[in-house]
């Protein structure tokens, strides 16, 4: 147990020094919620502090889920070219806590840089918000945080069994966007997609932010965005566990 | 100088130009497989389109959806015309080539326009797909019929961009930092260029646009369907072209000849 949270705790800090040192890989962190909270709030007529925070956080959400799909690929990427990728996945350890610890690494750091944006832009566009319940958002962002890295597992699948992990994470991206309900709501989808959204942690996590930053925190939603990360967890885990192994007995780990 | 092929005068710089364009459109066919092109970039263009038009619903009805719908279409142009036109320059200093381009007896600016006139003919066919799959699926079918007439200022709009996205290349390569460079460039046109966002709703950012590359074209695809004349911003846009064409002419003349004299390329 004390070795799995050494080699946890190892990857995360390692991910972190790795990004620090590419901080190219955060530019989409920083000018992707701008552009976001620019289209949404500069052509609306309603510029309260209400729909001020209902755009902040959605578009705050939809660019950390971007910047989870990309940097879950982008690790296992990087740890490729770089001849790293057999060694941190064939180690002692098991292979799941290394991309689990990347993956936080790397979204701990991007979430910063988005809210950090986000909150600039608003700064400069004047725009009022609200922060009812502080703990609260705290909260959601470390729930944020956890879902990510359950989501990172699942993607990190793809990057074990084929070489175009990146193409197949930049297409997994926008419909997430699109079917996640945050900027899109759910009431303007089409009556045959609207199954999509209540099983993305993310619509969840937007209405718990929303309601503790505007009344009082909708714990129900908080429960459905932690029961749904467990799921992607397990899922994600059972099937990266499942390639981990197959590439193991073939040594296909880093021919791809 | 390399060996003639033909005695007739003109016809080296033909062939070199076609050995050219045939060796980009390799090149971009070996990084984005057709088989990839159709089942990952196609269809993440093609939800991006839905997102900014189910936004332009949320923020402004049905009048934001259309309005966002015809902007979504035109910004699509941007995918392969900047960051795919950036790449080309990045892609040849990453494999080691760049520095023989930069000795070509050909001009180093043709070399690379030539290398990625691929990437205009496929930002022009994204747009395509993006405008009748994204126009079905959200319902602005009619729309799109009505931009019919000004479909040749789609083309002049991706020359333009493919112009801004030559000058962005140049800046791009060897600073380690063309990511963020043809990103943030990305992005500026496309929040300026009155693609998402109404020009009058810009404030201070409203000029900045005005010397990117399709905002005056836009503003022509709306004039039209507004039915108002469009020949003053066609020139526009055409002049915005043609203004950062000279700029990559002097961007990429001022590489070379900085290279040639002290072997700077092969750094950084």
């Amino acid at each position: 147990m004390a070795a799995t949270v050494a080699a946890f705790s190892a990857s995360v800090r390692m991910q972190m020094i790795e990004t620090r040192a590419n901080v190219m890989v955060l530019t989409t962190a920083t000018l992707f919620p701008v552009m976001l909270l620019l289209v949404t709030l500069l052509p609306a007529a309603d510029r309260s502090a209400t729909a001020g925070t209902r755009a902040a956080v959605a578009s705050g959400l939809s660019a950390a889920w971007s910047a989870t799909a990309w940097g879950a690929a982008s690790v296992l990427r990087r740890d490729r070219a770089n001849g790293t990728l057999v060694r941190a996945l064939m180690g002692i350890p098991d292979p799941r806590v290394i991309v689990l610890g990347k993956g936080l690494g790397a979204s701990a750091l991007a979430t910063a840089v988005i809210l950090a944006s986000v909150a600039a832009t608003l700064a400069v566009l004047r725009q009022p918000v609200q922060v009812a319940h502080p703990a609260a958002m705290l909260l959601g962002l470390a729930v944020l945080l956890a879902s990510g890295a359950a989501v990172g597992l699942l993607i990190g699948t793809v990057f074990v069994v084929t070489r175009y992990g990146p193409q197949v994470s930049a297409a997994i991206t926008m419909p997430v966007l699109v079917l996640g309900g945050m900027l899109v709501l759910p009431s303007q989808l089409a009556p045959a997609f609207r199954w999509a959204p209540p099983l993305v942690s993310l619509r969840w996590l937007n209405e718990f932010l929303v309601s503790s930053a505007t009344a009082t925190p909708n714990m129900v939603a908080l429960a459905m965005a932690l029961l749904l990360s467990a799921v992607y967890g397990v899922v994600g885990g059972r099937l990266f566990a499942r390639v981990a192994r197959r590439a193991r007995r073939d040594g296909t780990i880093d021919l791809y | 100088m390399a060996r003639s092929i033909s005695t007739e005068p003109g016809a080296e710089p033909a062939w070199r130009t076609w050995r050219l364009l045939r060796f980009g459109a390799l090149q971009h066919l070996t990084a984005n497989p057709p088989l990839l092109v159709a089942t990952a970039m196609w269809p993440r263009l093609v939800f991006r389109a839905l997102l900014w038009v189910l936004i332009g619903a949320a923020v402004n009805g049905a009048p934001g959806a259309a309005f966002t719908f015809v902007g979504a279409v035109a910004i699509t142009l941007l995918q392969n015309a900047v960051t795919g036109m950036s790449d080309v320059t990045v892609t040849e200093k990453v494999a080691g080539t760049f520095t023989m381009l930069l000795r070509s007896t050909t001009p180093v600016v043709w070399v690379f326009a030539t290398r990625g006139a691929a990437y205009t003919v496929a930002a022009v066919a994204d747009t395509v797909v993006v405008a009748v799959v994204a126009g079905a699926v959200t319902g602005h079918l009619d729309v799109l019929a009505s931009m019919l007439p000004v479909a040749p200022v789609f083309g002049l709009m991706a020359l333009s961009a493919s112009a801004a996205g030559l000058a962005c290349a140049a800046v791009s390569v060897g600073k380690r930092a063309e990511v963020a460079i043809y990103n943030g460039f990305v992005t500026l046109i496309d929040v300026t260029c009155g693609a998402l966002i109404p020009r009058s709703a810009l404030g201070p950012l409203a000029p900045v646009g005005d010397v990117l590359p399709l905002t005056h074209g836009l503003t022509a695809v709306r004039d039209h369907l507004a039915g108002e004349p469009i020949a003053a911003d066609v020139a526009l846009e055409a002049a915005v072209g043609a203004g950062w064409l000279a700029v990559a002419v002097v961007l990429f003349h001022a590489q070379a000849s900085r290279a040639r004299r002290t072997g700077s390329d092969a750094f950084s």
